[in-house]
Protein backbone atom coordinates (compact mmCIF):
# COMPACT_ATOMS: atom_id res chain seq x y z
CA UNK A 1 0.00 0.00 0.00
CA UNK A 2 1.14 3.41 -0.83
CA UNK A 3 0.82 6.42 1.06
CA UNK A 4 1.86 9.67 0.48
CA UNK A 5 1.94 11.19 4.21
CA UNK A 6 3.40 9.57 7.39
CA UNK A 7 0.20 8.43 8.88
CA UNK A 8 1.43 9.77 12.30
CA UNK A 9 -0.18 13.06 11.14
CA UNK A 10 -3.61 11.13 11.46
CA UNK A 11 -5.15 10.79 14.80
CA UNK A 12 -6.02 7.17 15.71
CA UNK A 13 -9.15 6.07 13.78
CA UNK A 14 -9.39 9.37 11.88
CA UNK A 15 -9.35 10.07 8.21
CA UNK A 16 -7.93 12.56 6.16
CA UNK A 17 -11.33 14.16 5.75
CA UNK A 18 -12.00 14.47 9.54
CA UNK A 19 -8.83 16.61 9.86
CA UNK A 20 -9.83 20.41 10.00
CA UNK A 21 -8.70 22.52 6.51
CA UNK A 22 -5.90 24.97 8.56
CA UNK A 23 -4.20 21.47 10.41
CA UNK A 24 -3.67 19.71 7.22
CA UNK A 25 -0.89 22.22 5.66
CA UNK A 26 1.38 19.12 6.32
CA UNK A 27 -0.58 16.64 3.75
CA UNK A 28 -1.04 19.41 1.07
CA UNK A 29 1.13 19.26 -1.82
CA UNK A 30 2.64 15.84 -0.64
CA UNK A 31 -0.55 14.03 -2.58
CA UNK A 32 -0.45 15.16 -5.69
CA UNK A 33 3.39 14.75 -5.99
CA UNK A 34 4.11 11.79 -8.62
CA UNK A 35 5.95 8.87 -6.37
CA UNK A 36 9.04 11.04 -4.95
CA UNK A 37 9.93 9.58 -1.45
CA UNK A 38 6.68 8.00 -1.04
CA UNK A 39 6.59 5.24 1.80
CA UNK A 40 5.18 2.17 2.06
CA UNK A 41 3.14 1.18 4.88
CA UNK A 42 0.09 -1.88 5.20
CA UNK A 43 -3.14 -1.12 6.25
CA UNK A 44 -5.65 0.63 8.26
CA UNK A 45 -8.33 2.64 7.54
CA UNK A 46 -5.71 6.16 7.57
CA UNK A 47 -3.56 4.51 4.98
CA UNK A 48 -6.70 3.91 2.94
CA UNK A 49 -7.61 7.20 2.68
CA UNK A 50 -4.40 9.00 2.14
CA UNK A 51 -3.71 6.11 -1.05
CA UNK A 52 -6.42 7.86 -3.17
CA UNK A 53 -4.33 8.26 -6.73
CA UNK A 54 -4.21 11.67 -7.31
CA UNK A 55 -7.27 13.03 -10.10
CA UNK A 56 -8.30 16.27 -10.80
CA UNK A 57 -12.21 15.21 -11.07
CA UNK A 58 -11.57 13.06 -7.56
CA UNK A 59 -13.92 15.28 -5.10
CA UNK A 60 -12.14 14.15 -1.93
CA UNK A 61 -9.04 15.31 -3.06
CA UNK A 62 -10.19 18.43 -4.39
CA UNK A 63 -11.43 19.01 -0.76
CA UNK A 64 -8.25 18.02 0.67
CA UNK A 65 -6.66 21.00 -1.40
CA UNK A 66 -9.23 23.51 -0.59
CA UNK A 67 -8.13 27.32 -0.36
CA UNK A 68 -4.82 25.86 -1.41
CA UNK A 69 -3.80 26.58 -5.07
CA UNK A 70 -1.78 23.27 -6.41
CA UNK A 71 1.26 22.81 -5.80
CA UNK A 72 3.05 23.75 -9.72
CA UNK A 73 0.09 26.84 -9.94
CA UNK A 74 2.03 27.95 -6.10
CA UNK A 75 5.02 27.83 -7.04
CA UNK A 76 5.10 29.44 -10.55
CA UNK A 77 3.04 32.43 -8.84
CA UNK A 78 6.34 32.28 -6.43
CA UNK A 79 8.80 32.29 -8.54
CA UNK A 80 7.42 35.35 -10.82
CA UNK A 81 6.82 37.37 -7.49
CA UNK A 82 10.46 36.44 -6.60
CA UNK A 83 11.94 36.90 -10.06
CA UNK A 84 10.31 40.38 -9.79
CA UNK A 85 11.48 41.48 -6.39
CA UNK A 86 14.77 40.27 -6.46
CA UNK A 87 16.25 40.00 -10.13
CA UNK A 88 18.18 42.99 -9.37
CA UNK A 89 19.78 42.00 -6.11
CA UNK A 90 23.65 40.72 -5.31
CA UNK A 91 22.90 39.41 -1.99
CA UNK A 92 22.42 35.69 -2.26
CA UNK A 93 21.07 36.14 1.88
CA UNK A 94 18.56 38.68 0.59
CA UNK A 95 17.67 36.86 -2.41
CA UNK A 96 16.98 34.01 -0.27
CA UNK A 97 15.34 35.63 2.90
CA UNK A 98 12.69 36.85 0.50
CA UNK A 99 9.40 35.59 1.21
CA UNK A 100 8.30 33.81 -2.00
CA UNK A 101 11.97 31.86 -1.72
CA UNK A 102 10.71 31.14 1.72
CA UNK A 103 7.48 29.83 0.95
CA UNK A 104 9.12 28.17 -1.74
CA UNK A 105 11.80 26.23 0.44
CA UNK A 106 8.51 26.35 3.15
CA UNK A 107 6.78 23.24 0.28
CA UNK A 108 9.57 20.72 1.40
CA UNK A 109 10.49 17.87 -0.77
CA UNK A 110 7.45 17.98 -2.66
CA UNK A 111 8.87 21.06 -4.43
CA UNK A 112 11.87 19.60 -5.43
CA UNK A 113 10.89 18.11 -8.97
CA UNK A 114 9.52 21.93 -9.69
CA UNK A 115 12.87 23.62 -8.63
CA UNK A 116 14.73 20.87 -11.01
CA UNK A 117 12.65 21.70 -13.17
CA UNK A 118 13.91 25.36 -13.47
CA UNK A 119 17.34 24.58 -13.09
CA UNK A 120 16.88 22.42 -15.80
CA UNK A 121 15.45 25.32 -17.96
CA UNK A 122 18.34 27.77 -16.99
CA UNK A 123 20.72 27.88 -14.73
CA UNK A 124 19.91 30.39 -11.15
CA UNK A 125 19.98 31.10 -7.56
CA UNK A 126 18.39 28.03 -6.59
CA UNK A 127 21.30 26.44 -4.72
CA UNK A 128 19.93 27.85 -1.02
CA UNK A 129 16.47 26.11 -1.37
CA UNK A 130 18.02 22.69 -2.37
CA UNK A 131 20.22 22.78 0.16
CA UNK A 132 18.44 23.63 2.78
CA UNK A 133 15.45 21.20 1.76
CA UNK A 134 17.52 18.52 1.07
CA UNK A 135 19.94 18.69 3.75
CA UNK A 136 23.05 18.20 1.07
CA UNK A 137 25.27 20.07 -0.74
CA UNK A 138 26.74 17.84 -3.76
CA UNK A 139 28.95 21.27 -5.02
CA UNK A 140 33.09 21.09 -4.52
CA UNK A 141 34.41 23.93 -3.05
CA UNK A 142 36.29 24.87 -5.95
CA UNK A 143 32.81 25.25 -7.99
CA UNK A 144 31.23 27.43 -5.49
CA UNK A 145 29.58 30.57 -7.34
CA UNK A 146 30.28 29.52 -10.87
CA UNK A 147 26.43 29.30 -11.34
CA UNK A 148 26.54 26.95 -14.38
CA UNK A 149 28.83 24.51 -13.00
CA UNK A 150 26.77 24.25 -9.37
CA UNK A 151 23.52 24.15 -11.22
CA UNK A 152 25.24 20.79 -13.29
CA UNK A 153 26.04 19.50 -10.41
CA UNK A 154 22.93 19.67 -8.43
CA UNK A 155 21.30 18.65 -11.87
CA UNK A 156 23.42 15.56 -11.75
CA UNK A 157 22.33 15.27 -7.49
CA UNK A 158 18.57 15.18 -8.96
CA UNK A 159 18.99 12.81 -11.85
CA UNK A 160 20.69 10.03 -9.77
CA UNK A 161 17.52 10.32 -7.39
CA UNK A 162 14.75 10.37 -9.93
CA UNK A 163 13.44 14.19 -9.41
CA UNK A 164 14.08 14.80 -13.31
CA UNK B 1 9.63 43.09 0.36
CA UNK B 2 6.88 45.39 -1.41
CA UNK B 3 7.49 45.71 -5.01
CA UNK B 4 8.93 48.82 -6.06
CA UNK B 5 10.89 51.17 -8.23
CA UNK B 6 14.36 49.56 -7.22
CA UNK B 7 15.88 53.12 -9.08
CA UNK B 8 14.11 55.74 -8.64
CA UNK B 9 17.52 57.68 -9.98
CA UNK B 10 17.82 56.01 -13.14
CA UNK B 11 16.26 57.80 -15.92
CA UNK B 12 16.53 57.34 -19.83
CA UNK B 13 19.40 59.93 -20.39
CA UNK B 14 21.75 58.96 -17.50
CA UNK B 15 22.60 55.25 -18.22
CA UNK B 16 22.72 52.93 -21.15
CA UNK B 17 22.72 48.66 -21.07
CA UNK B 18 25.57 47.39 -22.31
CA UNK B 19 25.41 43.75 -21.78
CA UNK B 20 22.46 41.07 -21.84
CA UNK B 21 21.09 39.80 -18.45
CA UNK B 22 22.80 36.88 -16.99
CA UNK B 23 22.70 35.17 -13.73
CA UNK B 24 26.64 34.08 -14.10
CA UNK B 25 28.03 36.85 -11.99
CA UNK B 26 26.75 39.58 -9.93
CA UNK B 27 27.53 43.23 -9.30
CA UNK B 28 30.83 42.41 -6.96
CA UNK B 29 32.44 40.52 -9.69
CA UNK B 30 31.69 42.58 -12.14
CA UNK B 31 33.19 45.16 -10.26
CA UNK B 32 36.33 43.54 -9.69
CA UNK B 33 36.60 42.69 -13.40
CA UNK B 34 35.61 38.91 -13.16
CA UNK B 35 32.92 37.19 -15.10
CA UNK B 36 32.83 33.34 -14.31
CA UNK B 37 31.54 33.54 -10.13
CA UNK B 38 28.88 35.14 -8.76
CA UNK B 39 30.39 36.78 -5.45
CA UNK B 40 28.49 37.23 -2.24
CA UNK B 41 29.46 36.38 1.47
CA UNK B 42 26.35 34.49 2.15
CA UNK B 43 26.50 31.95 4.94
CA UNK B 44 25.21 29.30 3.34
CA UNK B 45 28.26 29.11 0.82
CA UNK B 46 26.28 29.33 -2.38
CA UNK B 47 28.65 31.88 -4.12
CA UNK B 48 32.09 32.51 -4.29
CA UNK B 49 33.89 34.61 -1.91
CA UNK B 50 37.87 35.11 -1.57
CA UNK B 51 39.62 33.09 0.25
CA UNK B 52 40.83 34.23 3.58
CA UNK B 53 38.44 36.93 3.74
CA UNK B 54 35.36 36.92 6.07
CA UNK B 55 32.29 35.71 4.79
CA UNK B 56 30.23 38.70 6.32
CA UNK B 57 27.81 40.94 5.01
CA UNK B 58 30.14 43.88 5.96
CA UNK B 59 31.82 46.76 4.68
CA UNK B 60 35.00 45.58 6.03
CA UNK B 61 34.71 42.36 4.39
CA UNK B 62 33.61 43.92 1.43
CA UNK B 63 37.17 46.12 1.38
CA UNK B 64 39.24 42.96 2.37
CA UNK B 65 37.86 41.16 -0.64
CA UNK B 66 38.69 44.23 -2.53
CA UNK B 67 41.79 44.19 -0.61
CA UNK B 68 42.56 41.04 -2.37
CA UNK B 69 42.98 42.71 -5.78
CA UNK B 70 44.76 45.77 -4.78
CA UNK B 71 42.33 48.41 -3.79
CA UNK B 72 42.37 50.46 -1.08
CA UNK B 73 39.90 53.03 0.23
CA UNK B 74 40.19 56.20 -1.09
CA UNK B 75 38.09 59.56 -0.48
CA UNK B 76 36.30 60.44 -3.22
CA UNK B 77 34.51 59.12 -6.80
CA UNK B 78 36.21 61.61 -9.12
CA UNK B 79 38.66 60.29 -12.03
CA UNK B 80 42.19 60.00 -11.38
CA UNK B 81 44.72 59.59 -13.80
CA UNK B 82 46.77 56.47 -13.50
CA UNK B 83 43.87 54.98 -11.29
CA UNK B 84 40.47 52.64 -11.47
CA UNK B 85 37.60 52.57 -8.49
CA UNK B 86 35.19 50.77 -7.27
CA UNK B 87 32.49 51.94 -5.26
CA UNK B 88 30.38 49.73 -2.70
CA UNK B 89 26.71 50.42 -1.95
CA UNK B 90 25.31 49.90 1.21
CA UNK B 91 21.86 49.94 2.93
CA UNK B 92 21.53 49.97 6.49
CA UNK B 93 25.32 49.35 6.84
CA UNK B 94 24.67 46.21 4.60
CA UNK B 95 26.45 46.29 1.13
CA UNK B 96 24.38 45.75 -1.29
CA UNK B 97 26.01 46.52 -4.53
CA UNK B 98 29.17 47.44 -6.61
CA UNK B 99 29.94 49.80 -9.14
CA UNK B 100 33.42 49.97 -11.53
CA UNK B 101 34.65 53.26 -12.83
CA UNK B 102 35.59 52.95 -16.62
CA UNK B 103 38.32 55.32 -18.20
CA UNK B 104 36.18 58.25 -18.97
CA UNK B 105 35.02 58.47 -15.42
CA UNK B 106 31.18 57.19 -15.77
CA UNK B 107 30.40 53.88 -14.00
CA UNK B 108 29.49 50.21 -14.74
CA UNK B 109 27.19 48.16 -12.89
CA UNK B 110 25.58 44.77 -12.73
CA UNK B 111 22.38 45.00 -11.60
CA UNK B 112 21.47 41.65 -9.94
CA UNK B 113 21.05 38.93 -12.47
CA UNK B 114 19.90 41.53 -14.83
CA UNK B 115 22.07 43.53 -17.55
CA UNK B 116 25.43 45.28 -17.30
CA UNK B 117 24.51 49.31 -17.52
CA UNK B 118 26.94 51.80 -17.83
CA UNK B 119 25.65 55.53 -15.40
CA UNK B 120 27.30 58.62 -15.60
CA UNK B 121 27.04 59.13 -11.97
CA UNK B 122 26.73 56.76 -8.65
CA UNK B 123 24.22 58.56 -7.72
CA UNK B 124 21.97 56.92 -10.37
CA UNK B 125 21.85 54.22 -8.61
CA UNK B 126 21.45 55.44 -5.24
CA UNK B 127 17.90 56.06 -3.13
CA UNK B 128 16.38 52.68 -4.16
CA UNK B 129 17.06 48.97 -3.21
CA UNK B 130 20.94 49.90 -3.31
CA UNK B 131 21.08 52.43 -0.15
CA UNK B 132 23.78 55.00 -1.28
CA UNK B 133 27.96 54.99 -1.80
CA UNK B 134 29.45 53.60 1.21
CA UNK B 135 32.76 52.79 0.38
CA UNK B 136 35.47 54.49 -2.48
CA UNK B 137 38.61 52.15 -3.51
CA UNK B 138 41.48 52.61 -5.81
CA UNK B 139 44.48 51.00 -7.39
CA UNK B 140 46.42 51.67 -9.68
CA UNK B 141 45.91 50.94 -13.42
CA UNK B 142 45.35 51.53 -17.08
Amino acid sequence: MIAYADKSTLRSGQTKAEIPVGERSDLVGTHYREGYGVQSSEGDEADEALCAVPDKDDSVDMEFVRGQPRLRERFRTLVTTWREECGMLSSTTQKAMHPAYQQIIGMGSDVLPLIFEELDEAPGHWFWALRAITGEDPVPPQDMGDVPQMSEVWLHWGRERGYL
Amino acid sequence: MPYQDPFPNLTQVNHRVVSPATTEYNCIAWAAERQDRWWWPDLMGTAFWPPGVPREETLTAFEMAYGTLGFVACADDGLEAGFRKVAVYAKTGTPTHAARQLSDGRWTSKLGEWEDIEHATLQALEGGVYGTVALIMRRAGP
